[in-house]
């Protein structure tokens, strides 16, 4: 296209259409609208801490909704244009899983876990936990890489960086952690 | 809006899906149409949701699946007739494929709200689901 075209041979092929600079305006004035509310309340983390990201994705999917549901906004396939059901050609196969896969794939899980050879687990979760406890800026990486050579699980790896970081090792509180971490 | 008024809805997300976006729109419709919303928000279980139903005493409940937790809606069904809860009617919205709808209809979910179903639709039906209007 940029050959054919010669759209590549200026800098900017559509300075000076006053559509396309009008739209690129409002997007910008509307995306810094957006960044000076966040500075005001105290920056990013704040905000979120506020619950104003939050709401601002909510008011921004409840408007979006409302627009499509009142056909302002044409979404082709989906509320224009879009194809009835008795015109698709074919129905697209689902693989379909059910609750005693999840009990195979766990009873085998578990099974494995009974085979491994837990000295190289323990160790690496040891130097893991203590890694984890050296604040943010620390990287974890070479611990975490050395828990899973050792096969230790995700499950594990999460467990023991979020005992470090004061948490639970299990969100739900329903597993106890297996490893004497110290 | 008044459609909804004097009729309570659970809404709720099911198992680990935090896919909440298309609840919480439903929740916001529902709310403004007039209807009472209790929102369980994630990690609902069957359980907590027929207890919920139990303890609020609703009128419908509304489960928002992700297309991979058709296992849990089949426990929730389980439970809800076993507690006796066969009048309040279970309603599913969200990505549901058109060959799980004929299988949550059998288990006993009284309406499937798939992609693309109006807000009109939505509160519509739920509007004659409240014990007073059906």
């Amino acid at each position: 296209m940029a050959v054919e075209t010669g759209v590549a041979d200026v800098v900017d092929p559509l300075a000076g259409s006053y559509f396309v600079e009008r739209l690129t305006n409002e997007v910008e004035a509307a995306a810094y609208r957006i960044l000076e509310e966040i500075d005001a309340l105290g920056g990013l983390v704040a905000a979120i801490k506020q619950g104003r990201i939050q709401a601002m994705l909510k008011e921004e999917a409840n408007l979006k909704f409302r627009e499509m549901n009142d056909k302002e906004r044409l979404v082709v396939g989906v509320n224009h244009l879009a194809i009835p059901p008795e015109e698709e050609l074919f129905e697209i196969p689902i693989q379909e899983s059910g609750a005693s896969d999840s009990e195979a794939i766990a009873k085998r899980m578990a099974d494995w876990k009974k085979s491994r050879d837990m000295g190289p687990i323990e160790a690496s979760v040891q130097r893991l936990y203590a890694d984890a406890r050296e604040g943010d800026r620390f990287n974890l990486m070479p611990a975490i890489i050395e828990a899973v050579k050792a096969y230790a699980t995700a499950g594990e790896i999460i467990g023991v960086i979020r005992l470090a970081r004061g948490l639970k090792y299990d969100p739900f509180d329903l597993i106890k952690c297996p490893f004497e971490l110290n | 809006m008044t459609k909804g008024r004097g009729i309570k809805v659970i809404v709720s997300m099911i198992g680990f899906d935090s896919h909440t976006t298309g609840a919480e729109v439903v929740a916001t419709l529902l709310r403004d149409a007039g209807f009472e919303v209790v929102y369980l928000g994630v990690n609902q279980s069957p359980a907590m949701i027929v207890n919920a139903a139990i303890e609020e005493d609703v009128d419908v409940i509304g489960i928002s699946s992700h297309a991979s937790n058709f296992a849990l809606i089949e426990e929730l069904m389980d439970l809800v007739k076993k507690n006796g809860l066969t009048d309040v009617p279970v309603v599913c919205g969200g990505n549901i494929p058109p060959n799980q709808i004929d299988k949550l209809t059998a288990w006993g979910v009284t309406k499937i709200f798939p992609p693309g179903s109006s807000g009109d639709a939505i509160v519509e039906y739920l509007a004659g689901q409240g014990r007073g209007t059906r």
